[in-house]
């Protein structure tokens, strides 16, 4: 079975970006799906960038992060609601499963 | 007997007063509860080990760094200078509570949060404090305070420092949650750091100035403001500039004192990314054991206190208004600058010097609350006032502490700003001055 791996991202990359990590991975256990999920910070995302399928982080945050791994085959997803688990579950759908639209 | 006893002053010596193998014993007991396998428990007790003793050489990079440059301005002004940089004071702190056998504040940490458990457990308020590392500053800040204030020593120190920093983590943001209700609705959430007090202060000052439907959302700010989202360019440019000023002040021969053979104006720009340097090593640790303890932490709350409010770190609510964050950072950075000036105007002993953590940080969470009750009209004037209260009360906490390094959010000069104030006249001034 396919893992996804996936990276979170913040400014510090150890207040906010770990509740998104507990809450997406309860997300992905919930859908079924195998993740392995990094913490990191913008600073250092941009090492990462050809090993993940995607990199999450805060909707303020998205065009930084954006900028630095341009060229990578990982894709931003920009959050605004980091608690709001119905919400994350469709990024997952629509972003790393494609599905829908 | 004889073997108990030596088996309990080696756990009390060794272990407990050693912060890293305390944390490692705390997530070693996390794993087991989890039923963790056995690889996977080596691994975590092994990562926070080694990431609090990462922590500690991060902020003892940030010490050394800003002590050399306070010194330096001490020295050409003749008034003290203090350090608003919360690790930098972490790590000074618990440099001084070795005098007292009291420098593993993580137990402090530890113990608070049961007691915030129980708290959230057995009262109406539901609030849990789940930012590690704001959590590991607070029992620092908190119970040096209270030892250079009171001079409370061993058990007593602890269990107080312990009880303090555990109200001060349940009560104050369930506090300010109904204030930011305009920006969360009812998300089950609130803010978990040192802007509590002065977040409501901000929702309020905030309506003076504007009308929250005039949304700093709909403005356009430059571009290039988006590169401070990064620490490590923000402690660089920020530290940098700042650290140069002071050396530029200070004159070559001065500076010389400390720099050796470096020119003046290489030393200051060096001292400056020295402290990006710190924080890049401190978040590293930082990262590795909160990795290890917080999910562990949350899975146990979860359990014991459902459907609790979780109070978390800053950069969550950026997302809700991430252009009112930055017109927050900009803001403050006038604000703090305009607070050095007018403690320099009025002949002020001690000045506070700006840091980035209240400025970036204390200013995009602050500027985003302004912006749900007073638009952008109120972020700019609400931070700006924040700013100027930032450096003028960390000015006032330092004298009244009589020590130049001091945590720089915006509560330590506001809440605790009277509380250390309300001490000092029970207990008196604190006799000795260090560091």
């Amino acid at each position: 079975m396919e893992v996804f791996k996936v990276a979170v991202c913040c400014t510090f990359g150890a207040g906010s970006s770990l509740m998104l990590k507990m809450n997406l991975d309860s997300v992905f256990a919930k859908m079924g799906l195998n993740v392995d999920i990094k913490v990191e910070d913008i600073s250092s995302i941009s090492g990462l960038k050809n090993d993940l399928d995607a990199i999450f982080t805060s909707s303020a945050l998205a065009s930084q992060v954006e900028e630095s791994i341009r060229g990578a085959k990982a894709i931003v997803v920009p959050v605004v609601n980091y608690f709001d688990l119905n919400g994350l579950e469709k990024l997952v759908r629509q972003y790393l499963l494609k599905e829908g639209e | 007997m004889q073997v108990l006893k030596s088996v309990l002053a080696f756990f009390s010596t060794q272990i407990f007063q050693n912060p890293a193998f305390f944390m490692g014993i705390v997530v070693l007991i996390g794993c087991l509860f989890q039923k963790k396998s056995g690889k996977a428990t080596l691994v975590s007790t092994i990562k926070a080990i080694v990431g609090m003793m990462i922590l500690s050489v991060g902020s003892g990079q940030l010490k050394n760094a800003s002590q050399a440059i306070i010194e330096l301005f001490t020295a050409r002004m003749g008034i003290q200078g203090v350090s608003t940089d919360m690790w930098t004071a972490v790590y000074a702190y618990i440099d001084e509570l070795k005098a007292i056998n009291m420098q593993n504040v993580a137990m402090v940490m530890i113990t608070a949060w049961i007691i915030n458990l129980i708290l959230a457990k057995i009262t109406p308020i539901k609030t849990i404090f789940l930012t590690g590392h704001v959590a590991y500053c607070d029992s620092a800040f908190l119970t040096f305070f209270l030892w250079r204030m009171t001079r409370l020593t061993g058990a007593g120190l602890f269990i107080t420092s312990a009880m303090v920093c555990a109200i001060y983590w349940w009560l104050f943001p369930s506090l300010l949650r109904k204030f930011l209700n305009p920006l969360l609705g009812d998300t089950p959430l609130t803010l978990g750091h040192n802007l509590c007090i002065s977040g409501i202060m901000t929702t309020q000052l905030s309506k003076l100035f504007g009308k929250k439907e005039d949304s700093a959302e709909n403005l356009k700010l430059p571009g290039w403001l988006s590169i401070f989202k990064d620490s490590i360019i923000a402690y660089s440019i920020i530290m940098g500039i700042i650290y140069l000023v002071i050396t530029l002040l200070c004159g070559p021969a001065i500076v010389a004192k400390k720099a050796g053979s470096a020119n003046y104006i290489i030393y200051g720009l060096t001292q400056g990314f020295t402290m990006a340097v710190g924080v890049y090593i401190l978040l590293a640790g930082v990262r590795m054991f909160l990795n290890e303890l917080i999910p562990a932490f949350k899975g146990f709350s979860d359990k014991l206190v459902p459907g609790a409010i979780a109070a978390v770190d800053s950069p969550v609510f950026w997302s809700y208004a991430p252009t009112a964050a930055l017109l927050g950072f900009l803001c403050t950075v006038i604000g703090q600058f305009v607070g050095v000036g007018i403690l320099a105007a009025c002949g002020s002993s001690v000045i506070a010097i700006p840091s980035v953590i209240p400025l970036f940080f204390g200013g995009c969470t602050l500027g985003v609350f302004a912006n749900s009750t007073g638009g952008w009209k109120g972020t700019i004037g609400a931070t700006f006032i924040m700013g100027i209260v930032v450096i003028c009360g960390s000015a006032g906490l330092a004298a009244l502490l009589n020590y130049n390094f001091v945590p720089g959010h915006s509560d330590w000069s506001t809440l605790w700003l009277v509380v250390i104030a309300v001490l000092r006249l029970i207990f008196g001034a604190p006799s000795k001055s260090a560091a």
